[in-house]
């Protein structure tokens, strides 16, 4: 089957796919919108070419994207907020053909030598032919390029096929029980996996996606009795921020059904307080990755106290174990990786073989996380057990942001470490000792200056601290742990 | 450059003659979310207030920031 198909087949014209800023958009307008971009893309690109999409959430977003996937060519969806030089690498890496942009993010690709299409553009294509004359790609074609986080060079292209991300998202629609009467608040960013299975999910039962006003999440407050939501999707850092610098306790959700988590751990104490504030809506802790088209485990809301920590075990359609390096189930109690298998796990990396070979092997997804599972198999994720730190919902390696610093004549020496934040979970640490001592604040100024310029927001370090010398190793690599443990210290 | 100009120029990392009144958070890339909460938090700490949500969200532009910043009586 199509992504087009799934998402759009037999829907309501009448009803409303997308509310919230932009006013409402039906699944008429929607299917409409969709059927002249794939008519456009057909009729102009071949099978399996790749075309970017750079948009915040917005029915431009979702039009453009489903109507590239019904056209059998490849949506690369790109974030808006990355720097111009990491999107313009994306774009050259993946081989892209032509780019859908809005109008007001259309400065960040610069001069660019691709056909563009804007919200003006897409507007003016021709009236579509019937949907499926010009239908092209189904099943194992791929539909979707999406990027991990991180800088340029290190982001992988994940490559997901039609049956992935249909897959997934039906996984999500029977255990979450979305129906039409559902309507999603859309606070996370459609390009970002868990982002785009609310979008996916939401459209494929016939419900609402709400766009909230974006500028800061306290708006949510509001937004959700306006539009009536049924359900919240968010990272640690958006409850975070909700519990912390907003009343959103101290208002009544008549229509909220449940709020969902995923992204990173959050700390129990937290749980516990959107529960007990939350009076009757459920709260799910799930996990997720990338390479699964989004989404790994739940565990369900009725469990949230016998399993406390938990993420759960495998959504309907996956298998999820934690095993040992040969592959073998581990004991309750002991250390393992968490593997995965089912429809949703990724095509592989894009044009990157021998990376796929490291995490797609004898027919499992390795996740690269450790976790340990109880009697009941129930699986818990172990703290870092590598140096990825994890910020505001994005994972990235600390060698990403040294490899910015260091590029300044000025730094020696350089490690970047992750340490707790109460709102963003973990916020990176530049540790650094200058060629000349003398250097001091000017330099930190200046790799300051250099982060803002290269990294994206939550790459960029918190705090920079100088230093004569950095703790080592015997092996002369910078004692990471010791690191972590002069970050807590003010 | 004042205050307000001062603490946008430092978050968001810019030159300061590109800090004018009509920067704004729609059309500033380097504005996203993450930085409007840190531009809040230097703000309150600065001045020593507390900014209410619906002013969080209505400070949309640096000169909107600075008419608002102006009704808590601190500039």
């Amino acid at each position: 089957m199509n992504l087009a198909d799934f998402l759009l087949g037999g829907r309501d014209a009448m009803a409303r796919a997308i509310d919230g800023v932009g006013g409402p958009v039906t699944y008429g307008v929607i299917a409409d919108a969709v059927a002249r971009v794939s008519t456009m893309v057909a009729g102009r690109f071949a099978e399996g070419d790749r075309i970017a999409v750079l948009a915040t959430n917005s029915a431009f977003f979702a039009t453009s994207y489903i109507g590239i996937a019904g056209a059998g060519c490849v949506a690369v969806l790109l974030d808006r907020g990355a720097p111009d030089d990491v999107l313009a690498e994306q774009i050259r890496r993946v081989g892209a053909r032509a780019v859908f942009v809005q109008e007001k993010a259309r400065g960040k690709l610069g001069k660019i030598d691709l056909p563009v299409f804007d919200e003006t553009a897409c507007a003016g294509l021709p009236a579509a032919a019937a949907m499926a004359s010009v239908r092209r790609g189904e099943d194992d074609d791929p539909a979707v390029i999406l990027f991990t986080s991180g800088s340029t060079g290190q982001r992988k292209g994940v490559l997901l096929s039609h049956r992935n991300l249909i897959a997934n998202t039906l996984s999500i629609i029977a255990y979450q029980e979305l129906r039409a009467t559902d309507r999603a608040c859309a606070v996370l960013p459609f390009h970002y996996s868990y982002g785009l299975s609310v979008l996916n999910t939401h459209l494929a039962v016939g419900g609402t996606v709400v766009l909230p006003r974006t500028m800061f999440l306290g708006a949510v407050v509001q937004d959700l009795k306006t539009h009536r939501c049924t359900n919240l999707a968010g990272v640690p850092t958006t409850y975070a921020i909700l519990l912390r610098k907003t009343d959103f306790l101290a208002h009544r959700y008549p229509d909220l059904r449940f709020v969902s988590q995923a992204g990173g751990r959050m700390p129990p104490e937290m749980v516990d307080e959107l529960r007990r504030g939350l009076p009757g809506v459920d709260v799910y802790a799930m996990y997720g990755q990338t390479e699964a088209s989004a989404r790994l485990s739940y565990l369900p809301p009725a469990l949230a106290d016998a399993k406390q920590g938990s993420i759960g075990q495998g959504i309907p359609g996956v298998e999820l174990r934690v095993v040992d390096e040969d592959g073998n189930p581990v004991r309750p109690g002991e250390t393992g990786e968490v593997v995965a298998k089912g429809d949703n796990v990724m095509i592989g990396y894009d044009g990157d073989p021998e990376a796929t070979a490291r995490v797609l092997r004898g027919g499992w997804l390795w996740t690269g996380d450790s976790a340990t599972v109880d009697e009941d198999g129930f699986i818990y994720l172990q703290a870092r057990r590598n140096d990825v730190i994890k910020s505001a919902g994005y994972r990235f390696h600390p060698q990403e942001v040294e490899d910015i610093i260091m590029s300044d004549p000025g730094v020696a020496v350089c490690a970047v470490v992750g340490t707790d934040d109460p709102l963003r979970g973990e916020v990176p640490v530049a540790f650094l000792v200058p060629v000349d001592r003398s250097f001091g604040a000017a330099l930190a100024g200046r790799i300051g200056a250099l982060a803002q310029q290269r990294l994206p927001s939550y790459m960029q370090p918190a705090r920079i601290v100088l230093r004569d010398a950095l703790p080592m190793t015997p092996t002369g690599k910078p004692d990471r742990p010791a690191l972590r443990a002069l970050a807590t210290q003010p | 450059m004042d205050v307000i100009a001062s603490v946008f120029q430092e978050i968001l990392g810019l030159e300061p003659q590109e800090i004018t009144d009509d920067l704004a958070y729609e059309t500033c890339d380097r504005w996203d979310s993450l930085k409007h909460l840190e531009i809040v938090s230097a703000l309150e700490s600065r001045f020593g207030i507390a900014v209410e949500i619906d002013d969080i969200l209505a400070m949309e532009s640096v000169g909107r920031t600075r008419e608002i910043i102006r009704t808590y009586g601190v500039l």
